[in-house]
């Protein structure tokens, strides 16, 4: 797990916008993207090549 | 990291400390991670204007520049150059710095072995961390050795060290020459500037009176350096000269500036970015020193004299003076043109060239 004060200072690469923790497994979540980061050996990969689309409650409800 | 053979690493990635000055203390430290990585590819990574002080360097296989107040500004910037950096697939990253920033681009960009000061509440950031006691800190050169050497990255430079190409030294001559200022001429530098803040300036009018009275004494040429926001300082010893003096201020990269401190036959600066340079290329000085700490940066050879005066409010480390400014107000010229001949005459060289 990264530390929230470490969440707080990084953003998605795409949009520059807030990052979450992923609740499943290791990564961080762009909400406004439907972006999900990995974490590799507790380094977020913070590129969006390596980024995986996921579908996001928020992002249904904000795209309605 | 007691451990560590001389091929742990193959590419190894050095994150440079930011001020001109303080990037030639560490140069002794950069020959001890060449010395015991010979095979490694060493690459640095370093703000425009320092980068310059490493291109080329024979300690240093590639220079890396970073921006950040262009293309690497903000987070969005800080990610896009943790990008790039990835690409490169590090092994390990030495950061020099003690700022957050400078581990957190490292750590974005995945390099696996971190190592750093454990400072600036950055330590999950690092793999290893150096920890001293910050009371026994002493010259930032023994500092900057004592950070490798923490990691087991131990080498025989102990002394800053920098480079110039044989086409830069000849077209620092020939822009000597462009001035009447032969290969045979006594050159006296005078640094009147300082990047940092006024407070470490000493007066324009004092270094033209010391200017004067030193070329009098050793038949010498006067050349003025600073960089563009020093212009001004620069033009008012100009004046005070009444024009005997080639100015260069604001006309100079580093690597000009490199090179035509280089051929200097003697420098009188404040404590600044050229008086490291000029202690590195073993010209004698004398550095005025006010509101910093000699302890701690005092120019790095036996070559050079420090002028300053115990006051109580020194050093404070400000960028401004708050008061009066008598640490400097009370270096006088004969002080300083004292200092200049003592060093002369314990420089026997000196007389010869004149």
């Amino acid at each position: 797990m990264l530390s929230h004060d470490l969440i707080d200072i990084l953003a998605c690469p795409a949009c520059k916008g807030p990052l979450t923790q992923a609740e499943n497994e290791p990564g961080l979540l762009c909400h406004p993207c439907g972006l999900r980061f990995p974490v590799r050996d507790g380094i977020p990969v913070l590129l969006t090549d390596e980024a995986k689309s996921v579908t996001d409650p928020q992002t249904t409800e904000n795209s309605l | 990291m007691n451990d560590l053979t001389s091929d742990s690493f193959k590419r190894i990635l050095i994150r440079s400390v930011n001020w001109i000055g303080d990037a030639v203390m560490t140069t002794p430290a950069i020959g001890a991670v060449r010395e015991r990585f010979p095979q490694a590819e060493i690459t640095l990574l370093a703000n425009p204007l320092v980068s310059q002080l490493f291109f080329p360097h024979e300690w240093v296989d590639r220079v890396i520049t970073f921006d950040r107040n262009g293309s690497h500004k903000g987070i969005g910037g800080r990610l896009k150059l943790a990008a790039e950096l990835r690409k490169h697939r590090f092994d390990a990253a030495i950061i020099l710095p003690n700022s957050f920033d400078s581990a957190l681009v490292p750590w974005l960009a995945g390099i696996p072995v971190r190592l750093g000061k454990r400072s600036d509440g950055r330590g999950l950031l690092l793999t290893g961390r150096y920890c001293p006691d910050e009371s026994a800190i002493g010259h930032e050169v023994g500092y900057y050795l004592d950070l490798v050497r923490h990691f087991g990255i131990i080498g025989k430079a102990t002394t800053p060290h920098l480079v110039t190409t044989p086409a830069e030294d000849r077209i620092a001559a020939a822009l000597l020459a462009n001035h009447g200022i032969g290969e045979q001429t006594f050159v006296l530098g005078i640094n009147p500037g300082a990047t940092f803040g006024s407070a470490k300036r000493w007066y324009p009018e004092r270094f033209a009176e010391v200017a004067r009275r030193l070329a009098a004494e050793w038949q010498a040429r006067i050349v003025i350096f600073g960089g563009p926001d020093e212009a001004a300082i620069a033009a008012s010893i100009e004046q005070h000269m009444s024009g005997e003096c080639l100015n260069l201020a604001g006309k100079t990269t580093v690597r000009d500036l490199m090179a035509l401190i280089k051929r200097c036959n003697f420098f009188i600066t404040n404590d600044s970015g050229p008086m490291h340079i000029a202690a590195a290329f073993g010209v004698p000085l004398v550095a005025i020193f006010g509101s910093t700490d000699h302890t701690g940066t005092a120019p790095y050879t036996d070559r050079a004299v420090v002028v300053r005066k115990d006051v109580e409010c020194a050093p404070c480390k400000l960028r401004e003076c708050p008061t009066d400014h008598r640490c400097m107000t009370t270096v006088t010229a004969d002080d300083v043109v004292a200092a200049a001949m003592r060093l002369s005459h314990q420089l026997p060289f000196i007389k010869a060239t004149a």
